[in-house]
């Protein structure tokens, strides 16, 4: 059967849609006026549903996501690619990801997650990627975990398995997620 | 008589009910669905210039043209089951905006594609496309599009992911997007996984209806009479 899209189409229509990478209002208003560096913010529609804000001070970044209800208690990984002199005391290459944790109570039907990455000057939009349990391998987890910046305590990741377990139900990999659960309670795995 | 409540495909169904069976109860389920979409819809309208009172009239008149029982048996006659009421309501509001915007002169510079893409091109054959990157409204009915297509949230943001730039100052001609292997880290799945979801969600894209009706209208794609059934 003929496709009704050509893949090269679906290319270029999903690059159309992704052209959002404008700064922000504010950022344009402050660049014209002058003013010290505005926020950056990003707003995905829904179903995405997110809103992301990145504010670089003179040593620290603010982030700030504020999602619906999908991003109730979810953990949440974010990178930016390229961090070259993130860091405000020396210079560093390559790219920095964080984990955070969404909190699962909404403040005006909003879910917001607000943390300080100390010691790191970030200036662009990160990736955000909500983990999925049911399709997430917990190995892969453990080990982006080892290697982040920012993450929840071992006694939030358990809280965050032991709320999903009800959706891991019938997975093949649920004993896995139980074996990174024991490590974690242990001690053993961050 | 209750039918399946759900956008899309129920509203199909609801709108065959109503010109096949001149089922009343289902107009009014239209009408209740229709409703659900006054944010996008108002949302576009205002991102294409329209003052805030303004576009919520314009919605309204919108529903009004849309779900006039004309309207709805003319779509259904063009469609059949096919017929989606997303992509009906949206090209309603599309021609009020676009004759408010004509009345005021105050239409926005216009860009194509190929603009937007920072590539060159020949002109796109539709000259009233809304500009994709002022339209708040227009990408939330692609991204839902895509998602009643794909069914699934990690096919969603591998789609996201896979797509979006990752410096806020590249254009669009350099684009510089995640892989699918730093994708897969993103979503802590492995490599092979995100490549089989990759191939598996845009093969679904390339044969969705419903998002190649909307990519139709807003001109994102000629049909040029070469997809018709």
């Amino acid at each position: 059967m003929r496709e009704l899209i050509t893949h090269e189409e679906l290319m270029r229509i999903l690059a159309a849609i992704q052209s959002e990478q404008e700064p922000s209002q504010a950022t344009l208003q402050a660049a014209a006026e002058d003013q010290p560096e505005q926020p950056l913010t990003r707003k995905l529609p829904e179903p995405i549903d997110l809103e992301i804000l990145v504010d670089p001070g003179s040593s620290d970044t603010i982030l700030c996501l504020t999602g619906g209800e999908k991003w109730r208690g979810a953990l949440v990984q974010c990178q930016w690619e390229s961090t070259v002199g993130a860091t405000s005391d020396k210079e560093t290459t390559g790219s920095l990801h964080i984990f955070l944790l969404m909190p699962t109570e909404a403040s005006l039907g909003q879910y917001q997650c607000i943390v300080t990455l100390k010691q790191h000057r970030l200036e662009t939009i990160p990736s955000v990627a909500r983990i999925v349990p049911r399709y997430a391998e917990p190995k892969e987890l453990q080990s982006r975990l080892q290697s982040a910046v920012l993450k929840p305590s071992a006694k939030e990741l358990i809280g965050w398995i032991d709320a999903n377990l009800r959706e891991l139900e019938g997975t093949r990999h649920r004993d896995r997620w139980m074996a990174l659960r024991q490590e974690l309670s242990e001690g053993r795995s961050l | 008589m209750q039918h399946e409540n759900l956008f899309g495909v129920g509203a199909s169904e609801l709108i065959r009910a109503f010109v096949v069976e001149n089922d009343e109860a289902a107009y009014d389920q239209l009408g209740t669905l229709a409703l659900q979409r006054t944010p996008q819809l108002v949302a576009y309208a205002k991102g294409r210039g329209v003052p805030d009172p303004d576009a919520e009239d314009l919605v309204q008149d919108a529903f009004c043209d849309a779900l006039k029982p004309e309207s709805l048996k003319a779509i259904w006659q063009k469609h059949g089951e096919q017929v989606d009421l997303d992509t009906h309501l949206f090209t309603k509001l599309r021609g009020r905006v676009s004759t408010y915007i004509r009345k005021r002169q105050r239409r926005p510079r216009h860009l194509s594609l190929d603009s937007l893409l920072g590539t060159r091109g020949e002109p796109t054959a539709e000259p009233s496309l809304p500009a994709l990157d002022e339209e708040v409204g227009c990408r939330a009915l692609f991204w839902q599009a895509i998602y009643d297509c794909l069914q699934n949230d990690l096919d969603l943001q591998i789609l996201w992911l896979a797509t979006r730039t990752t410096d806020d100052s590249g254009t669009q001609s350099q684009r510089n997007c995640l892989t699918l292997k730093q994708v897969a880290q993103m979503l802590c799945i492995s490599h092979d996984n995100a490549r089989y979801r990759w191939s598996q969600a845009t093969k679904k894209l390339r044969n969705c209806p419903k998002f190649y009706r909307l990519c139709l209208e807003i001109g994102l794609i000629d049909d040029g009479g070469k997809n018709h059934a």
